[in-house]
C-alpha cells in the first residue's frame, strides 16, 4: 500500500491549502494580436536603471544627450 | 451511464467537437492553477493553457488511453510548453533584459504570502513535483511521466520539497509570533 507523504503533515497541509488561485480569467481563445498587445503593455525593467544606480552613470545620462545635441548644433552651423 | 474523460477524448477523436469544449471546461482550472503556482505569471499561465488545448487539437490522435490518463497527458503537454516558453524567455532576458516582462507579485494575506514565497523559493523541479502531488493529486508514476523523471527521483524530490517547505514555513511562522 502506498503511503501518503502528506499524511502526518497537518500544519503543512493547512498552509498549502491557503494558496488559492483565481481562475476567472482563462478565456477559451486569445488571439496572437491580443497576446502581443498584452506583452507590449506589461511592465518591464527600465533600461537606464543600471546607469542610474551610480552617480557617474546618472551624470552621464544627463551629460551625454546635452553633448550630443551641442555636437549636432555645431555640425549644422558648419555644414548649412 | 456516466462517461469518463477518456470517453470524451475518444468522442473528440471521432469528430465530436463538443467533447473538446467539455474537456476544456474540466481541465482549464487545474492546468491554469498548476502553471500559475509554478510561475506566478497570470497572462503567461493563460497562454500556456490555451496552447495546451491547441496542441491537443493538433495531436488529438496521438493520445492513447492505454499509455496513461488524459489528465497526465494534458499536464505533460502543459509542462513541456511552459518549460519551452520559460527557456525562451530566459534567452531573451539575457539578450535584452529590459524587454522581459516583470512577474507581478500580488500578496494579499500573510499566510498566502508566506506559502507563495515558500513554494516559489523551491528549486524548479521540486516545485513541480509538490504542486502535481499535493494540489493535483497525481500519483508518482504519472508525475514521473509528466516530468520525464524516474519514479525514485520523484519520490526523493517530493520528500526534499516537503522538508524544505516545512522548514521555510516554520521559520516564517516563528518570525510572525509576537515576542
Amino acid at each position: 500500500m502506498k503511503k501518503n507523504p502528506f499524511e502526518q503533515e497537518e500544519h503543512l497541509k493547512y498552509q498549502l491549502d491557503q494558496y488559492k488561485v483565481d481562475v476567472s480569467n482563462v478565456e477559451w481563445e486569445r488571439s496572437r494580436k491580443s497576446r502581443w498587445i498584452h506583452y507590449l503593455a506589461s511592465p518591464t525593467n527600465n533600461p537606464l536603471d543600471l546607469l542610474m544606480e551610480t552617480m557617474r552613470g546618472w551624470t552621464l545620462t544627463k551629460v551625454i544627450p546635452a553633448v550630443l545635441s551641442m555636437c549636432l548644433a555645431i555640425l549644422q552651423v558648419i555644414f548649412l | 451511464m456516466n462517461k469518463t474523460v477518456e470517453d470524451w477524448m475518444s468522442d473528440y477523436q471521432h469528430g465530436n467537437k463538443d467533447a473538446l469544449e467539455s474537456l476544456y471546461q474540466l481541465y482549464k482550472e487545474p492546468l491554469y492553477s498548476f502553471i500559475y503556482r509554478y510561475t506566478r505569471d497570470e497572462p503567461f499561465s493563460v497562454d500556456v493553457v490555451q496552447d495546451t488545448f491547441v496542441r491537443l487539437q493538433l495531436n488529438k490522435m496521438q493520445y492513447d488511453p492505454e499509455r496513461g490518463t488524459l489528465k497526465a497527458y494534458l499536464f505533460q503537454i502543459a509542462y513541456r510548453i511552459m518549460i519551452t516558453k520559460l527557456n525562451r524567455r530566459k534567452k531573451w532576458q539575457s539578450l535584452l533584459p529590459f524587454l522581459t516582462p516583470q512577474p507581478a507579485d500580488s500578496f494579499s494575506q500573510e499566510d498566502k504570502m508566506s506559502v507563495q514565497e515558500a513554494v516559489s523559493k523551491l528549486p524548479a523541479t521540486h516545485r513541480a513535483v509538490i504542486l502535481l502531488s499535493y494540489y493535483h493529486d497525481l500519483p508518482h508514476a504519472e508525475i514521473s511521466s509528466i516530468l520525464n523523471l524516474p519514479i525514485g527521483t520523484v519520490k526523493s524530490r517530493l520528500h526534499t520539497a516537503i522538508q524544505l517547505l516545512k522548514k521555510d514555513l516554520e521559520v516564517k511562522s516563528n518570525e510572525e509570533k509576537p515576542l
